[in-house]
């Protein structure tokens, strides 16, 4: 019972996180969503050895982020997908402001986009992710400074606060 | 600068938090314990199914009506609704111990072609870190030309379709003696979730019988895979024009007409989930396609099964009761009296 009460509050914990940062890879909440039930699925069957990680939310952005890879791969061709069933939820369309951002950060290498959202959406801290990605912090904290310079200029054009600032 | 990277970034957090609803727990759980067991938890689907957006009632009757006792002199009204062209559930292998399955699962048209109906599971083999997905789907053309059409298409684009185009090929594509036809390829496994089973080696083996296609897809080192592959292009045989019927000629349905139907199966989520039986895919066997219809289209039948006319059955008509008992009898089977409509 103690592994299923703490299974569950991890889950209700940090579920919207994880979907924000799939949000990013997949540009759409409804697959965010199904990517993340399918995440806490797998780490439902392996709780006992997850839960003695440091971090489980690192375990689970990674498999997050491989799942999305892979779910991109067989999308193009799938032979049959079955995270969702039944007609999909209504999920409201994302405003223009996230898909700015959505769009802006598919045009970063993929080092520098995943330090972004580990740090802005994961919550995680440059320590954290520099073991996440097996990288020196320094290099860390150079993409995500790197990252920003390269996303401002692309989301200023659209920001109607900056606009009126300018 | 910074500011407007920290506020959009704020920004798609918030609207996530606002908008994206946390399913409960034991909704996860269930499909955790569900791939665990190898079976399906059947309430757990139909929670899934309701979650996800209710049932889809597109092509149902809209009102049910009350079942009346049939009558020749006296036809009641009309049901309105439609037949839709589905296959009946339990009629892939091994279905029953499916961890998901249902004719709503997204595939591609660029490999398959349009079938006019469709049917797929998958079978989790294994526990834990060791475990293996096996999947499998059925594809009904409208005749065998197409069918072929469809293979033939599909050969030179194998390794795209197993959807890993880009991993290594282990085999190339081949053409192993299965069915009517069939192609096949091997490549490695991707990295994928945690990583499990990276590199080991995944085919994908398509055959096809007759009118019909099925795909087997999975990591070849998963046990038992020859037996459901037999099962299944056994149960193919309904495809092919030479496939005569054990007993009688099934009838087919006319609008207002009398019909003994043998009820193959009732379930209002079968779209949506694997059957818990398989009764459909023996009687494909013996050369008898059960078809899905909404009870509520065959009136008397919701009655005498005892079922909301609101969910779909399998079902096999006859032009007479002996007919009927003959099919239904050596499998246990229930022979219902319909006049059947929505034809």
């Amino acid at each position: 019972m103690a592994d299923a009460d703490t299974f569950a509050e991890f889950y209700r914990d940090t579920y919207r996180g994880l979907v924000a940062q799939l949000v990013v890879y997949t540009g759409d909440l409804g697959e965010a969503q199904d990517v993340a039930q399918e995440v806490y699925v797998r780490a439902w069957a392996r709780w006992r050895r997850i839960s003695a990680y440091d971090d489980p939310r690192a375990w689970i952005g990674r498999v997050g982020h491989n799942l999305v890879i892979s779910r991109w791969r067989r999308a193009r061709t799938a032979i049959a997908g079955w995270t969702r069933h039944g007609p999909p939820p209504p999920v409201p369309g994302p405003d223009p402001q996230t898909l700015d951002l959505v769009d802006a950060l598919r045009r970063l290498p993929e080092p520098q986009r995943r330090a972004l959202v580990l740090f802005h959406l994961g919550g995680f801290a440059v320590a954290e992710i520099a073991r996440m990605e097996g990288a020196p912090e320094n290099t860390v904290k150079a993409r995500l400074a790197r990252g920003r310079q390269a996303l401002a200029p692309m989301l200023t054009i659209t920001d109607p606060l900056d606009a009126r600032q300018s | 600068m910074t500011d407007v990277v920290e506020r959009a970034f704020e920004n798609l957090r918030g609207r996530v938090m606002d908008t994206a609803v946390v399913p409960p727990a034991e909704l996860i759980e269930a499909r955790g314990r569900r791939r665990r067991a190898g079976h399906v938890a059947l309430a757990g689907f139909a929670v899934l199914a309701v979650i996800a957006g209710g049932v889809a009632v597109a092509g149902r009757p809209g009102t049910s009506p009350s079942p009346v006792a049939v009558s020749p002199s006296v036809p009641p009204p009309a049901p309105a609704g439609s037949r839709s062209e589905r296959l009946p559930p339990g009629i892939l292998s091994p279905e029953s111990q499916a961890a998901e399955g249902g004719d709503d699962h997204a595939y591609s048209q660029e490999c398959f072609g349009q079938p006019v109906a469709r049917r797929a599971m998958s079978q989790d083999i294994g526990e834990r870190e060791q475990r293996v997905r096996l999947g499998e789907a059925l594809y009904v053309y409208r005749d065998e030309a197409t069918a072929k059409a469809v293979m033939r298409d599909l050969r030179p684009k194998l390794r795209q379709c197993t959807g890993f185009p880009d991993e290594k090929v282990l085999q190339p594509a081949g053409s192993p003696e299965f069915g009517d036809e069939a192609a096949s390829i091997t490549v490695a496994w991707p990295l994928d979730g945690a990583g499990e089973h990276a590199g080991e080696p995944f085919r994908l083996l398509v055959v096809r019988v007759g009118t019909a296609i099925v795909t087997f897809d999975g990591l070849v080192t998963a046990p038992g895979q020859d037996a459901r592959m037999t099962t299944m292009i056994a149960r193919m045989c309904v495809f092919r024009s030479a496939c005569p019927p054990r007993y009688a000629q099934p009838a087919a349905p006319v609008a207002g007409g009398e019909a003994w139907a043998v009820a193959v199966g009732v379930d209002a989520f079968a779209g949506q989930r694997p059957a818990p039986h398989e009764t459909a895919g023996d009687l494909a066997v013996d050369g008898y396609l059960a078809r899905v219809v909404p009870l509520a289209c065959d009136v008397g039948a919701a009655a005498a099964l005892g079922a909301p006319p609101g969910d779909d059955y399998s079902v096999v008509y006859f032009g007479s009761e002996r007919d009927a008992k003959a099919l239904a009898d050596p499998s246990g089977l229930k022979v219902v009296k319909v006049r059947t409509y929505c034809v």
